[in-house]
C-alpha cells in the first residue's frame, strides 16, 4: 500500500450571503494516494476551486476531516498552515499569480526565501527547477516579458522548488492556447512519472484524459470517481 | 527571509516611486531638519555664550542699582565712589573696580579725525584684572593716573583704526579730543587693547560707539558727576560668589539706609539666565518639530495603508507560497522604517544646511553633533516602527484567499 497523501472526509464549506447559505462544499470525501494524477471536473460553481483552496490550506473548511501527508490540518493555526503551504504544497493558479516586479528566477526563489534556504542554494535550485520546465533561457525575464505558457511554467517551477508532497493546480491551462496546454500537461505527466502527486482542476474533458483518475463534482458533492482507461501521453501526441 | 533581504526589497519598492516617497516623508524631513538646525545653531550659540562668559571670568560680579534709570542715577540711592571704597573692605574680593559709563550721545570724538559717538568708561586699575584685556601696545590705567585725574585713555584696536586710520605703536602718546557738554578735552592715548567683541561689532559696523577707557577720576571731571554706574568685582573663590553677593547688597543697603535697591549678579547667573532663554526657544521649536514628526508619521501610516491595499494581491501570493504573518509584518514595517529613515537622512542634510545658513545670519557657528545625528536617526526609525506597525499588522492578518481574490 502506498502512502495516503490527501484524506478528506465529509468536508463542508458554507458561505453565508445575507440570509441565504451557499453550500460550496457539501460533504466531500476523497482519498489521494502518493503518485496519483487526479483531475477534478464539474460545471461552473460546483465547488472545485473551493475544494482546491481548502486542500491548499489557503481556505479553512467549515467542517470535516482533512489530513495532508498524515498531518491533521484542521488543528493548525496561521503559522502552521503557512509552513504547510511552504513545504508540503505546490499551488498552480489559473492566473499564474507571479509577482510582476520580480524576474522569473526571483519568483521561483521566493518560496525558499520563506523556508530559510541559503541564498546561494536558492539560486541553484531555482535554476534547476526552471530547467525542468524548459525555461533556462528566460530566467532573467519579468513576467510581462513572457507568454502565458511561459508564465505558467515559471509558476510550476515555483510550485516544485520546495519539493512539495503534492502539486495542486486549479485550471492551470484555463488561460492558455492548445499548444501551451499540451506543454503544461506534458510537464505534469513527466513530474507525475517522477513520483509527484498531482490534483488538477479542469473544464476540458480532453485534458482530463491525460490524467489517471477523474473525480466529478456537482453542487458541492463528488458525484463520480473513475479511473482513466486509455490514458493519453502528451509527449507522444506532440510528435 | 532575512532582514537584509527585506531591506533590499523595501528599498526597491520605495525607490520605484520617488515622488511619492519624497512627499510622504516631507513631514519627517521637515521635523528632523528643524531639530537638527535648531540643535546645531543652539549648540553653536551655547558654545559662544559660554566662551564669552569664560573670557570674562565666571566669578565676575556686577553690582548695580536695581532700576538704573537716569533719575535714579542722581538720587540718594545712586552708587558712589565712596560705596566702592567701602565695598573694597569686604573679605573674599580679589579685584574690584567702580565703573562710570559715559554712554552719552553728547560725547564726541573730534580730533584727529571726526568720528561718531564715543562710549567712555571710567575705571580704576583693577578693571584690567577683572576684564583681562589683551594689551596690544602701551599700558593700562594705573593708580597715579587715577590720583592725578590724568587725561589719559586706553582705546581698542577697532577705535584706533576708525580714529587714526591705522593701529600701531606710534599711536601711543597721540592725543584724542573729546567733546562733552562741558567742553573739549585732549586725552593722550596710553594703551591699545584688543577688541574682544570685534566679531559681533563688525556686523553693525557704524552703530557701535568708539570705546575708550579712562581713569574714573577723569571720567567724573569729564561728565561732572560723582555717582557711578556700577561696580564690578571678581571673587577670590567663584564658589563663594553667592554669599559675597548678599554681603555686598546688605552692605550697600546699610550705607544708603534703604532695602532691596541693589543687585549683585555673577556672570554665572547671567549665563544661566541666558541659557534659560535659549533653552526655552529650543523647547518651543522642538515642540513644533515634534508635531511635524507626528504629522509626518501619520502621513507615512496613511501611505503604508494605501500600499497595503494596492499590494493586497502580492500579499496573497506571498502567503500562498508560505509567507508567515510575521514575514509580511516584517516586510511592511521595514518598508515604513526605510521610508522614515530616508526622511531622517534627508532631514539631517537639510537641517545641516539650514543650520549653517541660519548660523551665518545670526553670527554664530552652527555645530552638528554626532549625538544629534544619532538622535535623528533613532527618532525617524522609531516613527517608522510606531506608525508602520498598524498597516503592517493589517497586511499580515489578511486572509490568504481573500487577498488572492482581490482585484
Ligand atoms: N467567497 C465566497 N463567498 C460566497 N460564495 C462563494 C465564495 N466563493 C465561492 N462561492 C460560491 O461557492 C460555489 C462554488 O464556487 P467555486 O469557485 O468553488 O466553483 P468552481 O467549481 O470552481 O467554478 P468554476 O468552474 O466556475 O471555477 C459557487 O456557488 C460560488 O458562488
Ligand atoms: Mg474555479
Amino acid at each position: 500500500m502506498s502512502k495516503v497523501m490527501i484524506q478528506i472526509e465529509n468536508l463542508k464549506k458554507y458561505y453565508s450571503q445575507g440570509s441565504i447559505q451557499v453550500k460550496a462544499l457539501d460533504g466531500v470525501s476523497l482519498r489521494v494516494q502518493e503518485g496519483e494524477f487526479v483531475s477534478i471536473m464539474g460545471s461552473s460553481g460546483s465547488g472545485k476551486s473551493t475544494m482546491m483552496n481548502v486542500l491548499g490550506c489557503l481556505d479553512k473548511p467549515t467542517d470535516g476531516i482533512f489530513f495532508l501527508d498524515g498531518i491533521d490540518v484542521a488543528k493548525l493555526k496561521d503559522t502552521g498552515l503557512a509552513e504547510i503551504r511552504n513545504k508540503k504544497i505546490g499551488f498552480v493558479f489559473q492566473t499564474f499569480n507571479l509577482l510582476p516586479k520580480l524576474s522569473a528566477i526571483e519568483n521561483v526563489e521566493l518560496p525558499m526565501a520563506y523556508s530559510g534556504v541559503p541564498i546561494k542554494e536558492r539560486h541553484k535550485r531555482a535554476s534547476e527547477a526552471l530547467k525542468r520546465v524548459g525555461l533556462s533561457e528566460r530566467m532573467k525575464h519579468k513576467p510581462n516579458e513572457l507568454s502565458g505558457g511561459q508564465r505558467q511554467r515559471v509558476a510550476i517551477a515555483r510550485a516544485l522548488v520546495n519539493e512539495p508532497s503534492i502539486l495542486l493546480a486549479d485550471e492551470p491551462t484555463g488561460n492558455l492556447d492548445s499548444k501551451s496546454t499540451f506543454e503544461i500537461i506534458d510537464i505534469f505527466q513527466k513530474l507525475n512519472d517522477e513520483g509527484a502527486t498531482i490534483v488538477m482542476v479542469t473544464h476540458e474533458p480532453d485534458v482530463a484524459q491525460y490524467t489517471k483518475r477523474i473525480v466529478t463534482f456537482k453542487d458541492g458533492k463528488a458525484i463520480s470517481d473513475e479511473i482513466v482507461k486509455n490514458r493519453i501521453i502528451a509527449e507522444e501526441e506532440m510528435k | 527571509m532575512s532582514i537584509f533581504e527585506n531591506i533590499k526589497s523595501a528599498f526597491k519598492n520605495v525607490f520605484s516611486n520617488k515622488m511619492r516617497t519624497f512627499l510622504t516623508t516631507l513631514g519627517i524631513i521637515i521635523g528632523i531638519a528643524a531639530v537638527i538646525a535648531i540643535t546645531s545653531v543652539g549648540n553653536g550659540s551655547q558654545a559662544q555664550i559660554t566662551e564669552q562668559f569664560d573670557s570674562l571670568g565666571v566669578g565676575r560680579i556686577t553690582v548695580s542699582l536695581r532700576s538704573n534709570s537716569p533719575r535714579n542715577m542722581v538720587s540718594a540711592d545712586a552708587l558712589t565712589y565712596q560705596d566702592y571704597e567701602k565695598l573694597r573692605e569686604i573679605d573674599g574680593i580679589k579685584s574690584i573696580s567702580p565703573v562710570y559709563s559715559g554712554n552719552n550721545a553728547s560725547v564726541k570724538l573730534l580730533n584727529p579725525k571726526e568720528t561718531n559717538n564715543a562710549s567712555i568708561t571710567g575705571v580704576t586699575p583693577d578693571y584690567e584684572n577683572i576684564m583681562s584685556p589683551t594689551m596690544l601696545y602701551g599700558r593700562y590705567i594705573n593708580d597715579s593716573d587715577v590720583e592725578a585725574k590724568s587725561k589719559v585713555a586706553v582705546i581698542n584696536d577697532t577705535t584706533a583704526e576708525k580714529v587714526f586710520g591705522y593701529c600701531n605703536q606710534s599711536i601711543i602718546g597721540e592725543k584724542i579730543s573729546i567733546k562733552t557738554w562741558q567742553g573739549s578735552f585732549k586725552y593722550t592715548v596710553i594703551g591699545i587693547s584688543e577688541n574682544s567683541d570685534a566679531k559681533t561689532e563688525s556686523l553693525y559696523e557704524n552703530e557701535y560707539p568708539e570705546k575708550m577707557i579712562v581713569p574714573i577720576s577723569s571720567a567724573f571731571r569729564l561728565f561732572n558727576r560723582k555717582t557711578i554706574s556700577n561696580i564690578v568685582l571678581v571673587a577670590e573663590d567663584a564658589d563663594n560668589s553667592e554669599s559675597l553677593c548678599s554681603a555686598i547688597t546688605n552692605k550697600l543697603s546699610e550705607i544708603h539706609k534703604n532695602s532691596d535697591k541693589y543687585t549683585a549678579e555673577s556672570a554665572a547667573e547671567q549665563m544661566d539666565a541666558m541659557n534659560e532663554v535659549t533653552g526655552t526657544v529650543t523647547m518651543l521649536i522642538s515642540g513644533v518639530a515634534a508635531i511635524s514628526l507626528i504629522v509626518g508619521g501619520i502621513g507615512v501610516m496613511n501611505i503604508m495603508l494605501v500600499t497595503v491595499t494596492e499590494r493586497t494581491r502580492e500579499i496573497g501570493i506571498r502567503k500562498s507560497i508560505g509567507a508567515k504573518n510575521k514575514d509580511i509584518m516584517l516586510q511592511f514595517v521595514v518598508e515604513a522604517v526605510i521610508l522614515t529613515g530616508i526622511g531622517g537622512i534627508l532631514g539631517v542634510l537639510f537641517g545641516w544646511i539650514f543650520g549653517i545658513l541660519a548660523g551665518n545670519l545670526m553670527g554664530v557657528s552652527s555645530v552638528v553633533s554626532i549625538n544629534s545625528i544619532i538622535m535623528a536617526v533613532m527618532i525617524s526609525t522609531a516613527i517608522g516602527i510606531v506608525f508602520g506597525v498598524y498597516p503592517a499588522r493589517k497586511a499580515a492578518l489578511l486572509d490568504p484567499i481573500e487577498a488572492l481574490r482581490y482585484e
